[in-house]
């Protein structure tokens, strides 16, 4: 569905000229129309008060070319949406109503023989001032003494009825949102409603995570839906991967006139392009999905060739879509880290309490043992003692995994707390004596910069824990000449970074998270030597406010 | 422990049933230690000590959760030491937020533990308590110690009398007990704790005996 209103009645034009004018009345009309006079007295001086009623209370626009496609005649609605009256209009070249990239397809639409009709088409007018009006054209041809004459009718898809339809379409969304769909179905109905109104091919909103990678993904239009998100999975295309998306992470919609040329020259895109092989598309829009400043995703339109670029009205329209899906996908997120809370308290409350009784009770064990004079090396002591080293794991395990469900975890308890307790249950875990050494004092850093620090320090003792094999790491943070500079290191069995297994150990992703907060990454390692992971970045402590307690 | 000294009596205060149970079976195996009762959350704590009061029943130090329903355990904790100055509160949690270690050291808790703590810590924070020193868990102190950091206004600024009276804060000393071992007024110690609070740019004497023990000035 490229154009039209699914909701109104397209059938008939309009009554007053969905039948051919007589030739004479022709003849009539286009003698008059030289003359500087209102369309209304023209009619009227006609002897034809109920067509003249006609044009000028008309609310679409209604023109008559000539051969050679100039106007004639265009009546009061014709001559707003233009911007020009009727006397300066006449004589003019119809396709210089329209923009220069879209002439083109105007002109493939004029009818060019008697009985011609032409279904209904979106196109932009642009006044003489450079205004804008996009309007859906429609055309028949006429014989007006004796010469190919073509009425042309505009109805105005701005202003007033825009509104409308953007109140529709949001009153629509907004349901949506309420009802119970997933926030995929909701994410395709927004994309629906853009295609549906607008010239676009196809729409699809895609919604990434914290390493811009596709998380979710709603669209509507696209030939091949599945197989176009897989392509686009497969080569996990991330936003800055996109023409453009230097500006979409500034906030910026992008408008890409030539898009599939570059598309199918990219090798990250090429493999999505060629999903889209059969469909008619040509240009493309992006419009960031925001919310509070950070990016959730894009909302990508196509448009079909002969549109490169949407009309201002459409940009709006989508630019509204987008901050709905945006709500939708917020909302979404604000649901499952709720649920996250919920069950870091419920575990807190259960697990977390029975297990510290559980140690409780283990020691009243150890202590009656030795208050029966039991030995303590006995099979039932060393059980015991196993038994107090497990609920003591459990216990560390627990609190990083509460930590890691609580949103605000890190921001309440600090980069070095989470840290600790990060080294702890690997500690307790993996059996390796773990080490965490940095300043006491809070760090001046932005919660956005901890998170991103934490999961590449827990990133790398993961790493340790599997693959290093050592005894020990130790993880330190200083500060010095304004650098922050993080070290995990091991004395495990180190590798070669050359060798190309380095993907395997999540260092690409590490590398990213780095890339993001703008600091640098080496890692060094070789066989049998373990391996330093360094991290750097410009870090300057402010002094701390006076209220804070000193 | 002599034969004739009374064992230290600790009431539970923790809305999870299961933590009583366990922190009870753990410390009726420490002989200088025995639980003289429990409850489920701060109003029940201060009905049941309250009620054990006429018999010469007070507990020596409450073992305090903070976060429980109805009454909590910081405004139990004030409740219990305004109340009862001669009952300690130890307060023993799942959160190390400074915010919530703040208000319970400033409600008068004489330790703060958490619940990954071993069996052990906890003994060792009653007895602390009853000899009238603050033990703290290793995370929570470091947590303060950065929000203690006061500008370096070095110790010596304090007069040698002042260094005296900040020694015996951090031993947890009243004014009043000041002013006896000082002899001197119990106004004139009052005005001495000002002074040294004044100099170090604190607020508390809880801070003032953090800082004293991070300073090494704990000895007069």
């Amino acid at each position: 569905m490229r154009c039209g209103y699914p909701r109104e009645d397209r059938t008939g034009v309009s009554p007053a000229l969905g039948s051919p004018l007589s030739a004479e009345l022709s003849a009539e009309l286009s003698a008059e129309l030289s003359a500087e006079s209102s369309p209304l007295a023209d009619a009227a001086a006609l002897g034809l008060p109920a067509l003249a009623e006609v044009l000028a209370r008309d609310e679409d626009g209604i023109t008559v070319l000539d051969a050679g496609r100039r106007y004639v005649y265009a009546n009061p609605a014709a001559c707003q949406m233009l911007g020009q009256p009727v006397w300066q209009l006449h004589g003019l070249d119809f396709l210089a109503s329209f923009r220069r990239q879209e002439q083109a397809t105007v002109l493939g639409h004029l009818p060019t023989k008697l009985g011609d009709t032409t279904a209904p088409f979106a196109c932009v007018l642009v006044g003489p001032d450079g205004a804008e009006r996009e309007v859906e054209c429609s055309a028949f041809a006429i014989d007006m003494a004796g010469s190919l004459h073509c009425v042309a009718i505009f109805r105005d898809r701005t202003g007033d009825r825009a509104a409308a339809r953007t109140a529709a379409a949001l009153a629509q969304a907004t349901a949506q949102l309420v009802g119970a769909g997933t926030t995929e179905e909701i994410l395709v109905g927004i994309s629906r409603h853009a295609v549906d109104g607008t010239r676009a091919t196809a729409v699809g909103i895609v919604v990434v995570d914290d390493d811009h990678k596709l998380t979710i993904s709603g669209g509507y239009g696209f030939i091949d839906a599945p197989r176009s998100r897989q392509a686009w999975t497969a080569r996990s295309i991330g936003l800055t991967d996109l023409p453009g998306g230097d500006a979409l992470l500034a906030g910026r919609t992008v408008v890409l006139p030539n898009a599939r040329a570059a598309w199918e020259a990219s090798p990250v895109m090429a493999g999505f392009a060629a999903t889209l092989t059969g469909m008619d598309w040509q240009g493309a829009v992006y419009v960031p999905l925001s919310w509070e400043g950070q990016r959730l995703g894009v909302f990508g339109v196509y448009l079909p060739s002969g549109v490169p670029e949407p009309s201002e009205a459409e940009l709006a329209f989508y630019t509204v879509l987008a901050d709905q899906a945006a709500v939708a996908v917020t909302n979404a997120r604000l649901a499952a880290s709720l649920e996250r809370s919920r069950l870091a308290r419920e575990l807190h409350d259960s697990v977390s309490q029975a297990l510290f009784s559980m140690t409780m009770h283990v020691r009243a064990a150890q202590l009656s043992m030795v208050k029966a004079e039991l030995d303590q090396t006995s099979p039932l002591g060393s059980s015991i003692a196993q038994l107090a080293e497990l609920a003591r794991g459990a216990l560390a395990e627990m609190r990083v995994l509460i930590f890691e469900l609580r949103p605000d975890a890190l921001a309440e308890e600090g980069l070095m707390t989470a840290l600790r307790k990060q080294g702890d249950a690997l500690a307790a875990r993996e059996q390796v004596a773990i080490t965490v050494e940095g300043p006491e004092q809070g760090l001046d850093l932005a919660v956005g910069v901890e998170e991103h620090l934490y999961r590449i320090v827990s990133e790398a003792l993961h790493n340790i824990a599997k693959h290093a094999r050592g005894a020990g790491a130790t993880v330190r943070l200083t500060s010095d000449a304004g650098i922050l500079r993080v070290t995990v290191s091991d004395d495990g069995a180190g590798f070669d970074p050359e060798a190309g297994h380095a993907g395997h150990l999540g260092l690409s992703t590490m590398a990213e998270r780095a890339a993001t907060i703008g600091a640098d990454l080496t890692i060094d390692s070789a066989p049998g030597a373990g391996t330093t992971v360094t991290l750097s970045l410009p870090y300057h402590q402010r002094g701390r406010p006076a209220s804070d307690g000193r | 422990m002599g034969a004739d000294a009374r064992a230290i009596r600790v009431f539970l205060v923790d809305d999870h049933r299961i933590v009583r149970s366990g922190v009870a079976a753990y410390l009726e195996q420490v002989d200088d230690i025995e639980v003289i009762g429990e409850a489920g959350d701060g109003r029940q704590a201060l009905d049941r000590i309250a009620a054990g009061e006429p018999g010469g029943g007070l507990p020596d130090v409450v073992l305090m959760d903070l976060l429980m329903p109805g009454l909590d355990g910081i405004s139990a904790t004030r409740q219990i030491r305004t109340r009862w100055p001669s009952v300690e509160v130890v307060a023993l949690t799942s959160f190390a937020e400074e915010a919530k270690v703040r208000s319970a050291l400033e409600a008068g808790a004489a330790g703060y533990l958490l619940k990954d703590a071993d069996a052990d810590d906890v003994a060792q924070a009653i007895r602390a308590a009853v000899a009238g020193q603050m033990h703290l868990d290793d995370g929570v102190a470091r947590l303060l110690a950065d929000s203690l950091r006061a500008p370096r206004r070095p110790a010596d600024t304090l007069t040698p009398r002042e260094r005296e009276v900040l020694a015996l804060v951090a031993r947890g000393a009243s004014n009043r007990q000041i002013a006896e071992t000082l002899v001197v007024s119990e106004r004139t110690a009052r005005t001495h704790v000002s002074a040294i609070l004044a100099k170090l740019d604190l607020v508390s004497r809880t801070q003032a005996a953090l800082w004293a023990v991070r300073e090494g000035n704990t000895s007069a």
